[in-house]
């Protein structure tokens, strides 16, 4: 037993070595302009963009009055001038396809008490369908907490996670692959093109959410009650024209969720007038000019739900 | 429960080993009965009474051929194969027989209002089926005493690493190692280790590479042209192989670990020089199950020659249908057949016009009919894969009429991300060159020195790690 115990660590060995090689050579060596690593999948996220940009900005040691995190509805959806026009100074922690999975993680290294004034959740159906891999991509690559890394990647079981990683690492002194022109500052990527064409469309097929998902969203509210973060809860505006049945299953699961936490939840989906082909720029986001009254809009629900939930608790 | 999932490789297995040689030997067979009833009910637990009628009507069944004698031993084997078959019959094909029925009456003007029953097929229904007729079969034959232990019997219908995609066991194999007290052997663990990683290396980093742009491609046949259609059927080919192979190895490691000997179900099919050769290589388990319980009763070889044709073809026909309750399947098997009939009328007119020779084939030859006999099979994939009759004639149909642009051929295969494209053709290549020698190894008929055992199985493991298509995706082979 005792042979065979050592043969099977000394063949870990093995493969540890073998990994570490190979996956530096293939986050060295270059392919038509990119390591050639993202030509064996294509869940590798390249280093760079929004989420690099983002996290190169976030200053720890400072406190926002407001910190909106979620999916890309969060970092197309929220602008920090808007909020600064109201004397509030804001930062987007959002991210492509984030799922409470990374959300989480994005919480515990870095929203604290001290650096936030109240933390707006961004929720979004279809970031609550997806198993984590997309969000967790981008940013492993980006981030600059190693811990939030690895416990994204812990979390998400997956063996794909430990490859995102590894090169996190392997690339940990390079600088970004590219630059997103539609990133300003604070955190918000603006874009200003229209749909102009009309939606009729399912956004998603009616569905609670992966069990996993809804289970750290409910995790979340719990850290922030830990911690002492206030927290609102947001669905940012959605195309009139959309199917609204996904939303309404959605909606019942999130009210279960939130119920004993007593966390407010601010659904806009459809409680707006907003034109779909003219502030929208795809059949989900919305363009600069849809965001500004979004914000305008938003913000003095917000501060009054806060304030109510304070004078509520205290 | 799925043999490429978390549960299966973190949990399961390891717990099971651990317990099972933890265990003193006389309780052994309650433990792996209650895993594999586990390991089953992952899937859809209340299918587990459709296994537990299977088992008790073939118990009874086994005990009463055993003691009765002329006709009545017969009524006995009648009745565990209309059992068997019955199930087999209103779970996998009620609704296909009911589709059919109900076309055939629309045309001719009538009405039909049976409805279709709404139901899952249980996974690996034919599978333990087959595997429990063969012990009823074999009973009645004399081969077999009939096994008096209910639980030892149920393991035998059950036993985990081949319960849901074979082998089809025999319980001249199977149900004598039940018996045995198996000892720690940690040599033998290691090999049934490595048969699993290579199993592992097929299904993830091959067949789940290549389903990506098969399922994507045979999803829109109309949409892609001559060679994007082809090289999606050349990466089915891989795919099956790799898919079902890649089931095997696993099953027949676990049950290596433990000290159990599976049967061999593949032997590098597709380097088969001939038809027939290529069915004593693939899906072993199944060609000898019907060899010895359609064929050979049927008169075999031994009858006229067209009877010999005819039962050629009963069986291939059957075996398509075995497969799939879908013409498909049936027009699959039925190209076996005719290949097989059309090798043997074409030999009898060689024959005849004695130019046939005894020397062995030289080596251009001999590659020459493993590409020719490889072509055959794939040819027949092709309905094997496609959901419908009319998608397989389609797809031949645009194969040959649509234009076939090399330079274009990625570019084509549109709304596929291109590094899973070349890298799947890179390591489909790959696995080419290297998979007759890894199945020697891992079937312990070649071995390897230890540095370079480590180095092969290391490199196995990374790339698993590295370029695996992860999750658990299902085996194909679970819905026959």
């Amino acid at each position: 037993m005792g042979r065979f115990l050592r043969q099977g660590l000394f063949f870990l060995a093995v493969v540890v070595a073998f990994y570490a090689l190979a996956m530096l050579a293939l986050a060295r060596i270059r392919f038509q302009g990119h390591p050639l690593v993202y030509r064996t999948g294509s869940y590798y996220h390249l280093k760079g963009g929004i989420a690099y940009a983002k996290f190169k900005e976030f200053d720890h040691a400072a406190h926002y009055d407001v910190i909106v995190i979620g999916s890309s509805h969060a970092y197309r959806g929220y602008d920090p001038r808007v909020f600064a026009a109201h004397g509030l100074r804001m930062f987007n922690l959002g991210s492509s396809a984030q799922t409470p999975l990374n959300t989480y993680w994005l919480l515990k290294e870095y929203v604290t008490a001290a650096n936030c004034g109240l933390l707006v959740i961004d929720l979004y159906e279809g970031a609550m369908i997806n198993e984590g891999l997309e969000s967790t991509s981008e940013l492993v690559m980006n981030m600059t907490s190693d811990q939030a890394a690895i416990g994204m990647v812990t979390d998400l079981r997956d063996l794909r996670g430990l490859n995102l990683l590894a090169l996190r690492w392997c690339r940990a002194g390079v600088g970004p692959d590219f630059v997103d022109s539609t990133y300003r500052s604070g955190g918000f990527a603006e874009r200003t093109d229209s749909l102009r064409t009309p939606i009729s469309r399912k956004l998603h097929s009616a569905s609670p959410g992966r069990p996993e998902q809804l289970r750290f969203l409910g995790k979340c509210l719990e850290l922030c009650k830990e911690r002492g973060i206030r927290v609102v809860l947001v669905t940012h505006y959605y195309p009139q024209t959309s199917d609204r049945t996904a939303h309404r299953v959605f909606r019942v699961t999130i009210d279960s969720i939130r119920a004993p936490f007593e966390v407010p939840y601010l659904d806009l989906a459809y409680a707006h007038q907003l034109d779909d082909q003219n502030h929208f720029y795809d059949h989900n986001h919305l363009n600069l000019a849809g965001v500004r009254l979004f914000n305008e809009a938003l913000i003095p629900l917000i501060l009054k739900e806060d304030d109510a939930h304070q004078r509520s608790t205290d | 429960m799925l043999f490429n999932s978390f549960a299966f490789c973190c949990v399961f297995f390891p717990l099971v080993t651990v317990l099972y040689f933890v265990l003193p030997h006389r309780w052994r067979w309650l433990l792996l009965l209650l895993a594999s009833c586990w390991f089953y009910m992952a899937f859809v637990p209340v299918y587990i009474l459709i296994l537990a009628f299977t088992i008790l009507v073939d118990y009874a069944a086994g005990l009463l051929i055993e003691r009765s004698e002329g006709s009545r031993r017969k009524a006995w084997l009648i009745a565990s194969i209309v059992a068997n078959l019955g199930v087999l019959s209103v779970f996998k094909y009620w609704n296909f027989l009911n589709q059919n029925i109900g076309e055939l009456f629309r045309s001719a003007g009538l009405g039909y209002g049976v409805p279709d029953l709404g139901i899952l097929l249980p996974i690996g229904l034919s599978f333990h089926t087959f595997q429990s007729l063969s012990y009823t079969i074999e009973v009645y034959r004399g081969g077999q005493r009939a096994e008096r232990r209910p639980g030892i019997f149920a393991l035998y219908v059950m036993f985990y690493p081949q319960l849901v995609a074979g082998p089809i066991e025999r319980p001249a194999n199977l149900l004598r190692q039940l018996d045995i007290p198996m000892q720690w052997d940690p040599v033998r663990v290691v090999h049934g280790l490595k048969q699993m990683l290579w199993g592992f290396f097929k299904k993830l980093v091959i067949a789940d590479r290549c389903a990506a742009v098969v399922d994507q491609v045979y999803g829109q046949v109309d949409h892609y042209e001559g060679l994007s259609l082809l090289l999606a059927t050349y990466f089915f080919a891989i795919q099956i192989y790799c898919d079902f192979s890649g089931y095997a190895d696993i099953a027949l490691g676990a049950a290596k670990v433990m000290g159990f000997e599976l049967m061999v179900n593949f032997r590098t099919p597709y380097r088969s020089a001939s038809i027939s050769e290529f069915w004593s290589r693939w899906h072993i388990s199944l060609s000898s199950w019907f060899r010895d319980y359609l064929y050979i009763p049927l008169g075999g070889n031994r009858v006229v020659r067209w009877r010999w044709y005819m039962n050629l073809l009963i069986v291939f026909l059957v075996s398509g249908l075995w497969h799939g309750a879908n013409w498909t399947y049936v027009v699959w098997g039925g190209i076996h057949g005719l290949y097989l009939v059309m090798a043997l009328v074409l030999a009898s007119l060689w024959k005849g016009s004695g130019e046939a020779g005894s020397q062995r084939p030289s080596k251009l030859t001999h590659w020459f009919n493993v590409l020719i006999t490889f072509h055959l099979v794939l040819v027949a994939w092709v309905f094997f894969r496609a959901p419908d009759i009319g998608t397989a004639t389609l797809l031949f149909e645009r194969i040959a009429t649509t234009p076939w642009q090399f330079t274009d051929v990625l570019g084509r295969l549109k709304d596929m991300r291109t590094s899973e494209v070349d890298m799947t053709m890179l390591l489909a290549v790959l696995f080419l060159f290297i998979d007759p020698f890894m199945d020697a190894v891992v079937k312990q008929e070649r071995s390897l020195s230890g540095v370079r055992s480590y180095a092969v199985f290391g490199t196995l493991a990374v790339a698993i790690v590295l370029f695996g298509f992860f999750g658990s995706t299902s085996f194909i082979y679970f819905q026959f």
